[in-house]
């Protein structure tokens, strides 16, 4: 038998029946040249596996595609249901994927959606790690059910909709909201979560601009910042988000 | 909802990862990779009831994948090369000799990758990064299992040259 490349490529890749397995392995044993050869050949599969790892972190879209295509059409766009969040346990994310667009964000939130705010109110800001009570964010996270929104006139006209999206139970007992604003310009996600004195703390906002082409329909957040949010909200959520019933119940018990 | 759709779903779900790298190695771009990944996930949930229950969904998905991207190809014959900026980034971010000379590495790999003949760059993936059988290559890529064999050697061989050479 000649010992072709593709002999012996295909001996690599376990596609030979075994007598010609036996024989090429033989011949592999005696030659030199054919053993280098070999091992050439097959550290191609070890070089390549390190030139396209697995990522496992999956950017949001994909699983908003996949969510979209299997949902009737549905004006609550982002709402998670519970459903959606057992599937999370098939995903992994990593903390390595997210420290940029945290840090990014923070400041455009206070930077933004926060003057946006504070202009209409007087106030200097909307969002600091403590959510102002008198603000419009307090308000919906305090009364609004996850899924309905509420929109804001600015002074300008401009009017921002705020939205719980949904509520968990943290690792400490207490309970947090993921909610979003949308502007013209930006959308941000956050969590907040109630602390024992009756304030909302922000945990984390993301803040991502609104891509003009598509006023009318929701632009998710890139892959990276939806990653951010659920990184926490995956750390810090315990039992799934609470249904329905219990959150109007915790609504109308000022979340206790 | 029909139960091949929840099929089509949960597989998709499982395969993303594997989609999106299959999807790089073939575009050696992030961008246009996920965008390919991206329209073959929705094509596939669209087209559910298309598929054959008797075959393997993931290679069903593979060549949904493979059809969009030689419909790419024909479609931007002329293509300029593109800057990956993510391992651009990714270089200036670290400080460490070794893991900027692993960095380089691999940024080769691909370039080489890159330079082989589409048709035995996807058989090497399928193969080489993504474990398929050459059956199973023969079937995603609707050709004879002995042109995956010769594509299969011809591909391994010339990258094996490729980076002696470099």
């Amino acid at each position: 038998m000649e010992i072709t490349d593709q002999l012996l490529n295909a001996y690599i890749d376990g596609e030979l029946d075994e007598r010609d397995r036996e024989e090429i392995k033989r011949r592999i044993d005696e030659d030199e040249a054919l053993h280098i050869r070999v091992n050439e050949l097959r550290s191609i599969n070890e070089t390549l596996a390190k030139a396209y790892p697995l990522e496992n972190n999956i950017p949001e879209r994909f699983l908003a595609a996949v969510e979209n295509a299997s949902s009737v059409s549905s004006d609550v766009l982002p709402f998670r249901n519970k459903q959606t969040k057992e599937k999370s346990s098939t995903r992994q994310w990593f903390p390595a994927a997210i420290a940029a667009s945290i840090t990014l964000v923070i400041g455009a939130v206070i930077g933004n959606s926060v003057t946006m705010q504070g202009k209409q109110q007087g106030e200097e800001s909307l969002l600091t790690s403590s959510i102002d009570s008198s603000s419009a964010l307090y308000e919906v996270l305090e009364k609004v059910p996850s899924a309905s929104s509420r929109e804001i006139v600015l002074s300008d006209n401009s009017t921002i909709s705020l939205r719980p999206v949904l509520s968990f139970k943290n690792v400490n007992g207490g309970y947090c909201r993921e909610f979003d604003i949308h502007s013209d310009q930006n959308i941000i996600i956050g969590i907040a979560c109630r602390k024992s004195d009756s304030a909302w703390g922000l945990e984390l906002a993301v803040s991502s601009a609104v891509i003009p082409q598509n006023p009318n329909s929701f632009q998710p957040a890139s892959g990276y910042d939806q990653d951010a949010i659920n990184v926490v909200i995956d750390n810090l959520m315990v039992n799934g988000p609470i249904e329905k019933d219990e959150e109007h119940m915790l609504i109308g018990h000022a979340w206790k | 909802m029909s139960d091949k759709f929840e099929q089509i779903r949960d597989e998709v779900i499982i395969l993303l990862p594997r989609l999106r790298r299959f999807a790089y190695s073939l575009t050696s771009d992030r961008n246009i990779g996920d965008d390919l990944t991206q329209a073959a996930i929705e094509r596939a949930l669209s087209r559910a009831h298309q598929w054959d229950e008797n075959k393997q969904i993931d290679l069903w998905i593979f060549k949904i994948a493979k059809n969009l991207w030689l419909d790419q190809l024909r479609a931007q014959k002329v293509r300029g090369p593109t800057v990956d900026i993510g391992s651009v980034a990714d270089m200036l971010d670290d400080g460490s000799q070794a893991e900027v000379e692993t960095k380089l590495f691999v940024d080769e790999v691909r370039n080489k990758m890159e330079d082989l003949p589409d048709q035995q760059r996807i058989v090497l993936s399928l193969v080489a990064i993504e474990g398929y059988s050459y059956k199973e290559v023969a079937e995603i890529l609707e050709i004879p299992v002995g042109t995956v064999m010769s594509r299969l050697s011809r591909a391994r061989v010339a990258l094996v040259a490729a980076l002696e050479g470099s």
